[in-house]
């Protein structure tokens, strides 16, 4: 046999075999591993809310939020399995308990891959307690109610920035909070074009007669899938209704909300 | 030709792979900030370890001398696989401390420099009892440095908590520097034994 | 047999310097600065400072097993310029683990004298900064106290974090700091002595200062870059740290890159890092290059002639 040929063949051979091996433990190990990390999510909603008894799975934006009720029917809270993009190379994969009044009763790391030394003080029992207890009318703004930490600002920024994303949307979804209310006289404001921009997205609005006439759209950092489906319907909400107070687009709340808050800060 | 007792010990003592050969270091110094990290890399390590010198020897008339290398990173990259997912399903928590070095059991200098330095040129019987040798002189290694690190640094061994709480720890050890600082003095101490003791 | 000529190796032009005496022009060097630590801080600033020197001079006699506790002075050098840059009061046992640590690991590991990479006193520091930061670089910065030798400690904001001291205050040394770094006028007083004692080169200190002046002037005109050179612990690791024989450069080329390259490092760390203070940190960096400064900046032989190829 040629040499090369019975080389690759060696290595094929092993190869299958190998990969024969693997997906046998696979096959074994896999539901095992599902199963727990099953039962150990039912027990971290158990423990934000010991009284849970049904739970709705609802996703925004791409994320997954559990509303709990308890046996009466009654909202306790919402926990969101979040992302957040730190320093490492994946994601913070973290879960973030809210009750019905907007408190912050727990946060859970679930995996990240942040440098073990520097980056996973987010798994401390210390950095966890600075979190639990604030509230979506808290800044939750690194330097102001989140303690700065030195070798990790991208981490902490990161996370930092998801928890106030995650909590507004579960605000705005679940529990009915509109936010800041931004009173805005639209009759008030004269003829003109005014550019005002949100969080990661900028508006053009002109108004005429005391009326909007047209949005425009003139940049944006939102994901394309979630953007578009809020740009239409929100820019035509807010056209019909003459006001900002109108209901975020659900599945893309984020993107609704940076819409009204750039076109309330354009005309504010 | 060794007696099969001398092939075991120079594992532990006169080649250990970490005191004499300054093999594995990376895991060594990132894992053993605990005690108990440290003896599960060692038990894991050596379960690839002796895996895949069972498996290399077996193969070793078959495999071409060419093609060698790749097939035994095939081999102990498989094992090391099989170790992860078996820790995840079984161990969580270890496997959760341990983390990303479980992967990274499979470049362990340890494991390649074993199948490539001995597997491959000796019996089934002799490859596993090196393997055996080498992976508890490793494990003692570890688990020696990561109970000085825990009990510098974090004031306990193996979790429980010794030095009480008036004891301020030492976080150099916790961390990197201290892990350098404690294996070099180590290192010193194991030499100087055996130097005054006439091995190797 | 005419005792006419003399037989006898070289060498046979000696200076009177030795190790001994360069150490005891150091400590001399640092005798001021010690002064006004003790005026501006109490007893307490004296005691870190004997525990220091003391634990400095035990551990090197400990390892080399001599019998004599001064030896060549250079541990005690070690010690007091750790004590120089540690705060007022940190617990005793951190001044004595760090001292041991300095000369154990920052000097005797490394090979001893003239053998040793880094600057000891400043590995002793980054240990203790490492392991116990919240003692010696937390919230310790005492408000000194002039003429009062058992005042309480009030801890406040170091001059760096405020940037609101005042020049005056600056060079006199009324400002929280750590024992050796707040007077300007004391390390300058102590620079002059071992420049005209010929231990120092201008090269080092100058392009040190040079740079952390020019950034300074960056940060906010004329008056940001005198703060920056007055302010924390420039002019204390310039004059005294920098400048260690054992650690730096020996080509006149190499001294100013060496200054200047810890000027640089000091100053990105203090504008645009997270740390208040980089004067530590820069020295251990350049400390670290200095064998490869050495080595690119090494003289032209006296005819010296390149080869050409043919």
């Amino acid at each position: 046999m040629r040499d090369g040929v019975r080389m690759a063949l060696v290595l094929l051979i092993i190869g299958a075999v190998c990969g024969g091996l693997l997906a046998g433990v696979n096959a074994w190990t896999g539901p095992i591993i599902e199963t727990r990390a099953q039962q150990e999510f039912m027990e971290t909603l158990r423990r934000f809310f010991p009284d849970v008894d049904r739970i709705d799975e609802e996703s925004v934006d791409g994320e997954g939020y559990f509303v709990c009720y308890d046996s009466a029917g009654n909202l306790l809270g919402v926990v969101a399995q979040a992302k957040a993009s730190g320093y490492g190379d994946g994601p913070i994969q973290y879960n973030l308990a809210v009750d019905n009044a907007g408190n912050i009763v727990g946060i859970r790391i679930s995996s990240h891959t942040e440098t073990p030394g520097i980056g996973n003080f987010i798994e401390t029992e210390e950095w966890q307690q600075q979190i639990v207890g604030l509230s979506i009318d808290d800044p939750i703004a690194v330097g102001q109610d989140i303690d700065t930490h030195s070798g990790a600002t991208v981490t902490l920024r990161g996370i930092t920035g998801s928890i106030r994303r995650v909590i507004d949307v579960i605000g705005a979804e679940f529990l009915g909070f509109e936010g800041e209310t931004m009173g805005l006289d639209i009759a008030a404001v004269s003829d003109g074009t005014y550019t005002g921009t949100g969080s990661d997205v900028t508006v053009e609005v002109t108004v005429s007669g005391g009326q909007i006439t047209e949005i425009v759209v003139l940049e944006h950092d939102y994901t394309p899938d979630y953007f578009d489906k809020a740009e239409g319907a929100t820019i035509a909400r807010i056209r019909d209704a003459q006001s900002i107070e109108v209901d975020a687009v659900s599945g893309a709340t984020v993107s609704s909300l940076g819409i009204i808050e750039a076109v309330f800060n354009a005309l504010k | 030709m060794t007696t099969l007792t001398q092939e075991f010990s120079k594992g532990i003592i006169k080649q250990n792979p970490v005191f004499v050969q300054l093999l594995g270091m990376c895991p060594i110094l990132a894992v053993t900030i605990t005690a108990t990290n440290g003896f599960g890399m060692g038990i894991a390590s050596m379960f690839v370890l002796l895996s895949s010198n069972i498996v290399v020897s077996f193969i070793r008339n078959v495999v071409p001398p060419r093609v060698r290398i790749p097939a035994y990173i095939l081999v102990i990259a498989t094992f090391v696989t099989i170790t992860d997912l078996v820790l995840n399903a079984f161990l969580p928590s270890l496997h959760a401390a341990l983390g990303i070095f479980i992967p990274l059991i499979v470049v362990n200098c340890m494991i390649m420099g074993r199948a490539e330095g001995f597997a491959r040129k000796n019996t089934l019987g002799r490859s596993v009892i090196d393997a055996l040798g080498m992976g508890i002189g490793f494990t003692l290694a570890l688990t020696i440095l990561g109970i000085v690190r825990e009990l510098l640094g974090a004031g306990s061994i193996f979790g429980a908590n010794i030095m009480g709480s008036s004891f301020e720890p030492m976080a150099l050890f916790a961390s990197p520097p201290g892990a350098f600082i404690a294996l070099g003095i180590l290192l010193a101490i194991f030499n100087y034994f055996y130097r005054k003791f006439g091995v190797q | 047999m005419d005792k006419k000529l003399v037989v006898s190796s070289s060498p046979h032009l000696k200076s009177p310097e030795n190790i001994h005496s360069i150490m005891v022009d150091v400590l001399v060097a640092l005798f001021p600065v010690a002064l006004m630590a003790v005026f501006l801080f109490g007893y307490r600033a004296l005691a870190t400072m004997v525990i220091a020197t003391l634990v400095a001079m035990i551990t090197e006699a400990i390892i080399l097993r001599k019998g004599n506790l001064f030896g060549d002075g250079s541990a005690a050098v070690t010690g007091l310029l750790l004590a120089m840059v540690l705060p007022p009061a940190p617990p005793w046992w951190v001044v004595v683990i760090g001292s041991a640590v300095a000369v154990g690991i920052g000097k005797h590991l490394f090979g001893g004298i003239g053998n040793n990479i880094f600057n000891p006193a400043l590995v002793g520091r980054a240990v203790l900064v490492v392991s116990w930061g919240a003692h010696v670089a937390g919230d310790v910065w005492m408000r000194p106290v002039p003429f009062n030798f058992t005042a309480d400690i009030v801890t406040e904001a170091t001059p760096l974090a405020t940037k609101a001291a005042s020049l005056l205050d600056l060079f006199i040394g009324t400002v929280s700091g750590s024992l050796g770094e707040t007077s300007a006028l004391a390390l300058i007083i102590g620079g002059i002595w071992l420049y005209y004692r010929g231990h120092i080169d201008w090269r080092i200190p100058g392009a040190f200062i040079a740079l952390v002046f020019v950034f300074g002037l960056f940060d906010g005109g004329f008056n940001m870059g005198l703060y920056h050179v007055l302010a924390g612990g420039v002019l204390l690791g310039a004059l005294f740290m920098a400048t260690d024989m054992v650690t730096s450069p020996v080509t006149s080329v190499g001294k100013l890159i060496f200054g200047g390259g810890c000027g640089l490092i000091t100053m990105i760390i203090r504008l645009f890092g997270s740390y208040p203070e980089g004067v530590m940190f820069s020295i251990l960096l350049m400390n670290s290059l200095t064998p490869i400064i050495d080595n690119l900046t090494l003289p032209k032989r006296f005819g010296e002639v390149k080869q050409k190829n043919a």
